[in-house]
């Protein structure tokens, strides 16, 4: 277990550093000087001579990407942002907690219901209420994030008034007591969750499904059942638990799509997270931002990726007792 | 040590009795009876060898006692008396109390048939819990002896183990302790010592008989080894094609075998006898169990038949006491 | 789902992916109108002189929507085919060569696949500008992976078959070995590789569209019509309608269409692995 948990830190590690030569890699082999960004078109030459070399502009590229690396990942300087002001690193971690707080309880959702149903289908495997929930999955498989959070905002929001339409908090937030402020808050979260955890639990489902079945079908579980055990202990107990190793596994690869899919949710509603940031800079063409939003984005993927690597191995007698 | 299985003891209240047992399943090539009409008894601790080649219907004998018969195939006829209960006729709950708690199954690869993310302790515990009625907190202690009552060493450690962990004896060792949580009066080993180390084997039954006397357990014996059916077996049912073609005392049937079939099995086993130089194997194949003859299905292949053999299916006959066959020759007078 | 109501639903898929794709190429004789010509009836709701109505310019979305599947479909489907290419290449060049060769190439697959798709697709857009075909492009350059992975696969299993070292043993030139006779071998597995990235790559470009960074104004997108539309949703609700409906059944038509495919050429494929391709939302 230690030696598996050793190679995949190493891996991430490296990983990351590929991250950053990948990110450095596309802003550098864009066409166009990056620089354009940063000056106003009636700059002179000297000025923006002395901010090519302020920026480390001049110097040919491998030492430029040195640079570079060295900044980001040994003294986390990710630059000043053009528009803001201030520098990024403050404006990428006031935007990360709330990507994660979506990411993660859109997470919940989508397991609480890939499971159940899955599970609730394999039982039911071929009859109404499984081609039903096949056909549902279908659906939420299939449609577009932002246009389902159309529809839930047009319904929810603004047809019944019960949830607000964007934003992490009312403007009067501040102003109340704790608990209200906390319904507030999960009022706010509720439609973008639910958005991001339905097109996930879809794909989730048909793999807790599938998985179920291989194990219904496996010899220890019809021995359970010839040993008399109940029908409800070797279906929960055994079968279950058997399957819901690869599932760990599935959902920590699909890390890297919840993200990107927390981008769209995040323009959608207002959502002041990672994405939208980034999308607003693309928008400015505030390049600091852009390559810090998109390597944060990448990290956070890999560490996702990791922890659920390392907690399958966990759960698995037959791989944590090899090493 | 116990060369050959001792004599029947007398016939008493028939613990377990099969009658024309059916079993059959549907397939694109049409219907596929398995179990053809199968009959036996098995008396109470008593032990009933059950033999014949792959695909003869053995294990699905034991499925179809059980209930366990993969859908979609089904009992279609015949009845299954267990201490005088008809178990076809029972409702599913019913069913899963006989499993485990009157009748328990071992089966071949001992290992896959554990939970392999479970320790094998937790497991039999769990049988006890659930089919030995054992309280939760006694259960666990309770695993332990009876890892000890199956002869495995250090049973706490190899409680905690799992699955994977375990070697072939040890696991066959555990899948015995699981059969035993319920206090089944009646075992059906599958197989049981077959795929083990010859050494493992031998320990595996003499295992299994030393529970039987102690417990006074009947075990119904499945195997296609004759040799280990000699030495565990009072009795033995010869299964062909999905029927019992002879059955009796193991030491009449395997001594004067009245059945072709049981004299051509008994021929094709390797033997030490210098007058003996090849293997005598029996040419051509069991009939498919969608097109089984309306005559003998051992028409075929059967060295000692005759014209009236292709145009009935024989029914069984006594040949003498507590031996019965299925066959329509009589040995002492054709060629054999 | 059962065989027979999955066959049904695989031909519904392909016929609808078929309907869709003729609406493409023939939109310019079935729009009533020029996609972009505005007229003086703005925000009109559907009715008889247009069909589904228009947009806040004045636009009719009947006509937009056809030119849409356009966008849609060519995007999609281009990207698709780029991914499957480079897929394929490396798949084998990896599954054949081993060694190093393998090693990179695995590596660089575990790289992209770490990184959210949409992130690296915002990236390269942030710096290339955004257009339709950039798009095209990443979404193909992103997308090539699991087919890599699928393919070097199959070759790794087919290198010891006997066809395979009997041709070797006969001095065939390794590149007529790849494509005379390991290529056609993993046909089927590309086929279904393709099918099942086709409904999400079609998802990646609406919502690339959607936040405005995909096909350009002034041609038209589905997605991009849901973006245009965000003003005045509460009051024009075809607008926000029908672009979403059409995204979604195009979708769900290329979706069953890729199950039906797998089922009918790769059926080994367990479903786990099946739902595993597929899956890249």
């Amino acid at each position: 277990m230690l030696v598996f948990l050793a190679r995949r830190l190493f891996a991430s590690a490296l990983l990351i550093v590929g991250l950053l030569t990948l990110v450095f890699f596309v802003v550098h082999a864009a066409p166009g000087d990056p620089l354009q960004s940063y000056v106003v078109a009636e700059t002179d030459a000297a000025t923006i001579a002395t901010l090519r070399r302020q920026l480390g502009l001049d110097q040919p590229v491998p030492v430029q990407y040195v640079r570079w690396l060295r900044s980001f990942l040994f003294e986390f300087d990710f630059g000043t942002s053009i528009t803001r002001r201030q520098d990024v690193r403050s404006v990428v971690l006031e935007a990360l907690p709330h990507t994660l707080r979506l990411a993660l309880a859109a997470l919940v959702v989508r397991l609480a219901l890939g499971i159940t149903l899955g599970v609730l289908a394999a039982l039911h495997h071929g009859r109404r209420t499984d081609v039903g929930l096949g056909l549902g999955a279908l659906l939420f498989y299939s449609i577009p994030s932002f246009w389902l959070g159309l529809l839930l905002l047009l319904l929810f929001s603004w047809q019944l008034g019960w949830l607000p339409s964007g934003a992490v908090h009312s403007l009067d937030a501040d102003r109340l007591a704790w608990h209200a402020r906390w319904w507030d808050g999960l009022q706010h979260l509720a439609l973008p969750v639910i958005v991001l955890g339905l097109g996930g639990a879809a794909s989730t489902f048909r793999y807790m499904r599938a998985g179920m079945l291989d194990v219904l079908s496996q010899d220890f579980v019809r021995a359970a059942h010839a040993r008399g055990l109940r029908r409800r202990t070797v279906v929960l107990r055994h079968a279950l638990r058997n399957a819901l190793l690869p599932v760990v596994t599935q959902v920590g690869w699909s890390i890297p799509a919840l993200l990107g899919g927390a981008v769209v949710v995040e323009s959608l509603f207002s959502w002041p997270g990672l994405g939208r940031l980034t999308v607003e800079a693309i928008g400015q063409r505030d390049v600091p931002v852009i390559m810090a939003t998109t390597f944060v984005a990448g990290v956070t993927a890999v560490l996702g990726s990791l922890f659920a690597d390392v907690l399958a191995c966990w759960l698995d007698p037959r791989v944590r007792l090899e090493a | 040590m116990n060369a050959l299985a001792p004599m029947p003891s007398t016939p008493s209240l028939a613990l377990l009795e099969v009658e024309g047992l059916r079993t059959e399943f549907p397939s694109a090539e049409g219907i596929a009876r398995v179990l053809d009409g199968v009959t036996f008894t098995l008396a109470r601790a008593d032990t009933l060898g059950l033999v014949g080649e792959s695909g003869s219907g053995k294990t699905m004998t034991a499925l179809s006692i059980l209930g366990l018969v993969p859908p979609p195939g089904k009992v279609t006829s015949g009845a299954v008396r267990f201490e005088g209960t008809e178990l076809l006729k029972l409702g599913p709950e019913a069913l899963r109390r006989v499993r485990g708690r009157r009748i328990a199954l071992i089966f071949q690869e001992p290992n896959g048939t554990f939970d392999p993310v479970m320790q094998v302790g937790a497991q039999v515990a769990e049988l006890l819990r659930e089919v030995g009625d054992v309280e939760t907190r006694a259960a666990d202690r309770e695993a332990v002896d009876l890892l000890r009552k199956v002869h495995l060493p250090d049973p706490s450690r190899v409680a905690r183990l799992y699955p994977h962990q375990l070697s072939g004896g040890m696991g066959q060792r555990v899948a015995v302790a699981m059969a035993l949580a319920g206090r089944p009066k009646l075992l059906i080993a599958d197989e049981a010592a077959s795929g083990l180390d010859l050494t493992i084997q031998a320990q595996i039954r003499e295992l299994l008989s030393e529970v039987q006397s102690e417990r006074r357990m009947a075990m119904l014996w499945i195997s296609h080894d004759l040799g280990s059916v000699a030495q565990v077996a009072s009795r033995v049912a010869v299964m062909y094609a999905g029927r019992i073609v002879e059955t009796g005392p193991t030491r009449r049937v395997f001594g004067a075998p009245h059945h072709p079939y049981t004299r051509a099995l008994l021929r094709a086993r390797p033997t030490l006898d210098r007058r003996r130089r090849s293997l005598e194997a029996l040419a051509g194949a069991a009939p498919l169990p969608t097109r089984l003859p309306a005559h003998c299905p051992f028409y075929d292949r059967c060295p000692a038949r005759e014209e009236r053999c292709r145009q009935e299916d024989p029914i069984e006959r006594s040949v003498g006491p507590a031996h019965k066959v299925r066959c329509l020759v009589d040995p002492s007078s054709g060629a054999s | 789902m059962p065989s027979s109501l999955g066959r049904r639903a695989a031909q519904v898929g392909g016929a609808i992916v078929v309907l869709a794709w003729a609406a493409a190429l023939f939109a310019p004789i079935l729009s009533p109108y020029d996609p972009a010509a505005f007229e003086r009836m703005q925000l009109a709701p559907p009715g008889s002189t247009h069909w589904l109505g228009t947009d806040e310019i004045g636009r009719d979305v009947l006509s937009r929507l056809l030119f849409g599947a356009r966008s849609s479909l060519l995007v999609g489907w281009l990207a698709v085919v780029i991914a499957i290419s480079i897929g394929t290449v490396v798949g084998l060049v990896a599954g054949w060569g081993g060694g190093v060769v393998d090693a990179v190439a695995m590596r660089s697959v575990d790289l992209l696949l770490a990184f959210p798709r949409l992130f690296l697709a915002l990236l390269v857009i942030a710096f290339w500008g955004p257009s339709a075909w950039l798009v095209t492009v990443v979404l193909g350059l992103t997308g090539w992976m699991t087919t890599a992975r699928l393919v070097r696969a199959q070759v790794l299993a087919l290198r010891d078959r006997e066809f395979i070292v009997a041709a070797r043993a006969v001095g065939m030139p390794v590149r007529r070995l790849l494509w005379r006779h390991l290529l056609p071998q993993c046909t089927g597995t590309i086929v279904v590789a393709a099918t099942l990235m086709l409904g999400n790559t079609i998802l990646a470009e609406s919502a690339l569209s959607f936040l405005g960074l995909g096909v350009q104004v002034p041609d038209a997108s589905w997605g991009g019509m849901l973006n245009e539309a965000r003003g005045v949703w509460r009051s024009a609700w075809w607008l926000a309608l029908f672009p979403g409906v059409l995204i979604t059944c195009t979708v769900i038509a290329h979706n069953l269409l890729g199950d039906g495919l797998r089922d009918w050429l790769d059926p080994r494929m367990s479903r786990i692995e099946s739902a595993e391709r597929g899956n890249s939302e």
